[in-house]
């Protein structure tokens, strides 16, 4: 125990590597948030009236709320007021091609590893990247609509496509759902909409990369993804922040629909900007995301890895509507230092044979602190539904924390329920073998912490694994010895 | 009249003096907070609607004749018990009803008889304060409570590897007899294991009588070094009675303390079950049997606070909800910083056999320490199909065979029970109690 | 002519969809030991239990007689009370229900179905006891819950046990012999013998020969894509077992 807790302090700081800031002029409005604020942000994005009126009652909704307290996590009171809802990179949003984009945006994503240029794309990727509240670009656009896809920010989708936004906005996550989703609902900048036809399989993955850039801006964008019948699509989402002494509030909505036996897979490799050892600074990351498998036979698949952001609250869920339907969840949080996490999932069965399976894995080390919080809930018309859960955890230190928080809700009696979980250490003997067969001490932990996480990592898509290997071996840094 | 207005207006006339102070702080402490709703996470699933909407009052004391009783406990099935009984009458001591075995080191009184000098070894409990907002019916308790047992043994140490089952055994026995209107009766029970001693503890209800009533039943108990207690909880509750009980436990170094809970029948039943290992090596093993049927609604929230290295805790619960019925699980395990060497495990099985039933099950663990072993598993199902068939290919009718199952399921739990006698006597209430039961 | 035990007659059975049985034929006469042996997938277990009446198998067309009625119109428990046993291939675990308590209850549910006087617990454990000695098992499983916690062999042991307890008529071995050492074997084997009589009929499901030397069969036959393809004494078990299956398919095919 000794000998362990004193390589815990010998071990190098870890360092965020995305943690720089791109000096780029800015549209930026002043802090504070008011009826005229989200007018304005509407205004700016030359909304029709409907959506200024949708954001006035989300608005609204939002005024009346408190802000939810049950998570197992602790922070300061957020200011609402001193942050700042809009910030846009001044050379304007739109660009007819890529030249066009300052080339300091696009060194940004380079430097991030997303290169946007065509010439350098990711092969098989289209990403649309989102820098502070605004859509910069969407690649491989000529290839998607070739298939029928639609692929663009939401602020274009509001142009071009009101017809399908009106429909499905809100219908997932409405704008009183909480209190940050209300937020959302109110000031969301910009974001990604997905529209999969009848029939199609998404020819390649689909990503978004969040950056936020700005200084005491928050980040609320929303992603809208709807596969219609017999349709597939697979997504990632990427996001990192510059390194800043200040918390920064990023509150997106997520919203999937997934039709008569539509397939929808959304991968998240988050890496906000965690804070530093001290715990001063990182993302305040309060997302709501759901998904709703509305047809029968469809299915939803959530896939994240979270090492970022100061504080997590964060709950990708499944509505099992349909008849058949499925829904996963495979998690693996990390807090280190004082990060703190409070995320899971909910899967609601309401159609018959639905099935949904939840793999949770959390890391803690330093003094962090992770929670899982699940419901699974099968209600009265669920017939023969079926749950599998398994939340293992996996301590390193001993002054961070691991907690479980299931709820279980079944008022169907031919309902299938196992819930089970585990809580470990990095034991003595598992790294004694290791040393003792010539592996370092730092390898054997990212090897046992990699073992730990197979099962999720293998639901990655490939570049998304490899990437979220590497991440976790640096967010453990300083860590384990 | 509100339910808190109605259980206040029940509150005692005039109470032994080194009680007053302490009621009148919770009197205060009740009128700020009322009583819990379901905003409170810990009475997130329990509503109390069904107890509401009575004008209760504080029954008569002094109904029950010794040949009442008799005849009240062979209608429910108790077995004439070797050992000690201390009956409580609608809360009220019966001493009539009650003897108390000579033996060496206990000393069992009602708290109604302590004079002032005795009462200083309760003082700290009964001076305990209860002012969460969610714990508004414990603090209701300090103030409403008529009577209790004040219980201390120090008894000879055990010999090492003596059978708990061969330890002294004491009964507390609380009869409700409600008369025309509803009774709301309080019982405050301390119990104190000095160092080394070992005891059985048979904690039960009986109703008397139809009629409504509710009961709020508070115990403290202290296991001090090495002792070790049993204690075996069957409430058996009238269709119309409720019970809320908490039983709050401090576990010494090296004591062991195991607990059995029975719950079939009442209302509303609400069990919260708290237990602080305070002293290293300390084992606890909490047990739960719930098999409730047509409207009745239980609910156990057991929480297990690890504060020092190396204790080990277990909870098994295991659930049969038929009918109309509703089973509430919280387990919770707390693992305070440097409390290594901790081992908790817990485990919720449920049993769904009606399609108005439902359970609401939620296994919390917190946990701050590193060198722990914690685990826990939920279920949720029907009967195995498999086991059913191989009982019926031996020639058992499927509806006998799902009833043995179903039996076979729970008793598990209670086989554990160390004294013979009751562990015998639980599982033949278990047993009848599913015996018509639509598996 | 006495009456036969058994008579499967063009017997057609799927599970899940999946046809298995595909036209089987058999007849096991009082006294006899009736050995079925085939590769795997053949359809050996299916037969096992589509005579003891598990959900989950269709019977699609066919008939099987047992001493004169009609089994496949009874329940899984009435097929037990009418003498049916089958010794499972994999028992299952029943935490919490006493074996003792567990053979009574059938043993009981047997005897009302004969409109005989149900055993006290007295009667019992002595019955119990005379077929433990008769079989020399010890007693020390009476105490546990059904299989549960057993060593294969000690599973399989419980299934002779319970066989011997209850008297059938007619027993199904379901690979009594997977998983057993030739210790377990032989003690799972001189149970089976021991109940041998002109009066019981047993049909023996297994994939090796290696059970048949202990238990010494009457006939043989061999169980191909859902049919029996070919009988014969345990000569033929001998055969199977020193050159495989391959022959018999080259004969069909020929």
């Amino acid at each position: 125990m000794a000998t362990e807790n004193q390589h815990i302090k010998e071990l190098v700081k870890r360092r965020y590597e995305p943690g720089f800031f791109t000096d780029i002029e800015s549209d930026t409005i002043a802090p504070g948030l008011s009826e005229d604020v989200v007018r304005f942000i509407s205004e700016k994005k030359n909304e029709p009236g409907w959506m200024t009126e949708w954001r006035l009652k989300a608005f609204a909704l939002w005024q009346n709320m408190p802000t939810p307290k049950w998570a197992h996590v602790h922070y300061p009171e957020i200011d609402f007021q001193a942050i700042s809802y809009y910030s846009a990179p001044k050379s304007g949003a739109k660009y007819e091609s890529w030249d066009e984009v300052d080339p300091k945006l696009i060194e940004t994503y380079d430097k991030l590893g997303v290169p946007l240029h065509e010439r350098a794309r990711l092969a098989g990727v289209a990403v649309d990247a989102v820098f502070d509240s605004v859509s910069v670009g969407t690649t491989f656009r000529k290839e998607l609509a070739e298939a029928g896809v639609i692929f663009c920010s939401m602020s274009e989708a509001i142009q071009d496509h009101p017809e399908l936004v009106r429909k499905y906005l809100g219908s997932v996550v409405p704008q009183g759902d909480n209190f940050y989703a209300a937020l959302n609902s109110a000031v969301f900048s910009d974001g990604s909409f997905v529209l999969i036809p009848k029939g199609v399989r998404c020819p390649m993955e689909l990503s978004t990369y969040f950056r936020i850039n700005e200084l005491n801006t928050g980040q609320f964008e929303r992603t809208l993804i709807i596969a219609e019948e017999d349709s597939h699509v697979s997504y990632l989402e990427g996001c990192t922040a510059p390194m800043r002494d200040e918390n920064q509030l990023h509150a997106a909505v997520v919203e999937l629909v997934a039709l008569d036996r539509a397939q929808i897979k959304y991968s998240t490799v988050q890496n906000w900007y965690p804070g530093d050892e001290h715990g001063k600074g990182g993302i305040y990351n309060f997302v709501t995301k759901r998904g709703d498998c509305r047809g029968e036979r469809s299915k939803i698949s959530w896939t994240q890895v979270e090492t970022g952001s100061a504080v997590t609250w964060k709950y990708p869920s499944c509505i099992l509507r349909g008849d058949h339907s499925s829904g996963e969840f495979y998690s693996v949080a990390l807090t280190h230092n004082f990060q703190q996490a409070d995320t899971g999932t909910k899967m609601v069965h309401l159609g018959k044979n639905t099935r949904s399976h939840i793999i949770s894995k959390g890391i803690s080390a330093g003094r962090g602190q992770n929670a899982y919080r699940g419901l699974v809930q099968v209600n009265k018309k669920a017939d023969n539904a079926r749950n599998f859960t398994q939340c293992d955890s996996l301590l390193i230190g001993d002054r961070c924390g691991a907690h479980t928080f299931p709820y279980i809700e079944a008022k169907n009696a031919t309902a299938q329920i196992e819930h089970e979980a585990s809580t470990s250490k990095i034991s003595d003997d598992q790294l004694f073998y290791c040393l003792q067969r010539g592996i370092s001490e730092e390898d054997a932990v990212s090897m046992i912490v990699d073992g730990f996480c197979k099962e999720v990592f293998k639901e990655l898509p490939m570049e998304f694994a490899v990437e979220a290997k590497k991440l976790l071996e640096v967010s453990l840094e300083g860590a384990v010895g | 009249m509100s339910l808190i207005e109605a259980l206040l207006s029940t509150a005692p006339d005039a109470t032994a003096g080194w009680w007053q102070p302490s009621r009148e702080a919770h009197r205060v402490i009740v009128e700020r907070h009322g009583l819990p709703d379901r905003r409170q996470e810990n009475w997130k699933y329990t509503a109390l609607r069904p107890i509401e909407g009575h004008r209760y009052q504080a029954p008569e004391q002094g109904v029950l004749q010794p040949e009442d009783l008799a005849e009240l406990l062979d209608a429910n099935g108790v077995p004439q018990l070797t050992g000690s009984r201390i009956t409580f009458v609608n809360g009220h001591y019966a001493p009539a009803l009650s003897h108390v075995d000579d033996v060496a080191g206990l000393k069992v009184r009602a708290l109604s008889q302590l004079g002032d000098a005795e009462a200083a070894s309760a003082s700290a409990e009964l001076a305990t304060e209860f002012s969460r907002p969610d714990e508004g019916f414990a603090a209701l308790n300090t103030l409403l409570a008529s009577d209790g047992v004040l219980l201390e043994f120090s008894g000879t140490t055990h010999a090492d590897g003596q059978d708990m089952a061969t330890a002294p055994v004491v009964e507390l026995l609380f009869v409700d007899v409600p008369g025309a209107t509803p009774a709301a009766t309080a019982v405050r029970n301390i119990i104190k294991i000095g160092p080394g001693a070992s005891l059985s503890l048979l904690e039960r209800y009986v109703s008397a009588g139809e009629g409504v009533a509710l009961i709020n039943s508070l115990s403290q108990v202290e296991l001090e070094a090495k002792s070790r207690l049993s204690h075996v909880r069957l409430p058996l509750l009238g269709e119309e009675r409720s019970l809320i009980s908490r039983l709050d436990v401090r576990l010494g170094e090296g004591s062991d303390y195991r607990c059995f809970g029975l719950d079939l029948s009442g209302t509303l039943v609400r069990h919260d079950l708290n237990v602080a290992m305070v002293g290293r090596d300390a084992q606890a093993s909490l047990n739960g049997v719930y098999a409730p049927r047509g409207k009745t609604h239980i609910d156990n929230h057991v929480a297990v606070d690890h504060r020092v290295p190396d204790a080990v805790s277990s909870q098994a619960f295991k659930g049969v909800l038929s009918e109309r019925s509703r089973g509430v699980f919280n387990g919770k395990v707390v693992v305070q910083e440097g409390a290594d060497g901790t081992d908790a495990s817990q485990s919720n099985a449920n049993l769904l056999l009606s399609p108005d039933a439902e359970i609401d099950t939620k296994p919390e663990l917190e946990i701050y320490a590193d060198d722990v072993k914690c685990a826990h598993g939920t279920t949720v199902g029907a009967l195995s199909g498999d086991q059913l068939f191989y009982l019926t290919a031996r020639g058992i009718p499927e509806v006998e065979a799902r009833r043995m199952l179903t039996t076979g399921f729970c008793r598990e739990v209670l086989e554990g029970i160390p004294v013979e006698s009751v562990r015998d006597h639980a599982i033949s209430l278990l047993t009848d109690h599913l015996q018509d039961i639509q598996a | 002519m006495t009456q036969n035990i058994l008579e499967i007659k063009d017997l057609h059975a799927s599970v899940e969809g999946k046809q298995i049985l595909k036209g089987l034929t058999l007849t096991v006469a009082p006294g006899e030991v009736a050995a079925i042996m085939g590769p795997n997938g053949a359809g050996k277990s299916t037969l096992a239990n589509v005579l003891a009446g598990r959900p989950g198998y269709t019977v699609d067309s066919g008939s099987v007689s047992y001493l004169g009625q009609d089994l496949l119109a009874l329940e899984a428990d009435e097929r037990a009370c009418a003498g049916v046993f089958l010794a499972f291939q994999y028992p299952v675990e029943i935490p919490g229900v006493n074996n003792t308590y567990f053979l009574r209850a059938a043993l009981n549910a047997q005897r009302r179905s004969r409109d005989e006087e149900e055993l006290d617990s007295m009667a019992f454990l002595k019955l119990v006891r005379a077929r433990l000695k008769a079989l020399h098992i010890t007693d020390d499983l009476l105490h546990r819950a059904v299989n549960e916690g057993f060593s294969g062999g000690e599973k399989k042991r419980n299934e002779v046990f319970q066989m011997a307890v209850l008297e059938p008529r007619l027993a199904i071995l379901d690979e009594t012999d997977s998983g057993l050492d030739i210790d377990a074997l032989k003690i799972v084997a001189d149970g089976v013998n021991e109940l041998r009589s002109s009066e019981r009929g047993f049909v023996v499901v297994t994939h090796y020969q290696r059970l048949l030397d202990h238990i010494v069969p009457d006939t043989v036959h061999v169980l191909m894509d859902g049919r029996i393809v070919k009988s014969g004494t345990s000569d033929l078990a001998l055969r199977l077992e020193k050159e495989g299956y391959a022959w018999i398919q080259e004969e069909l095919a020929a």
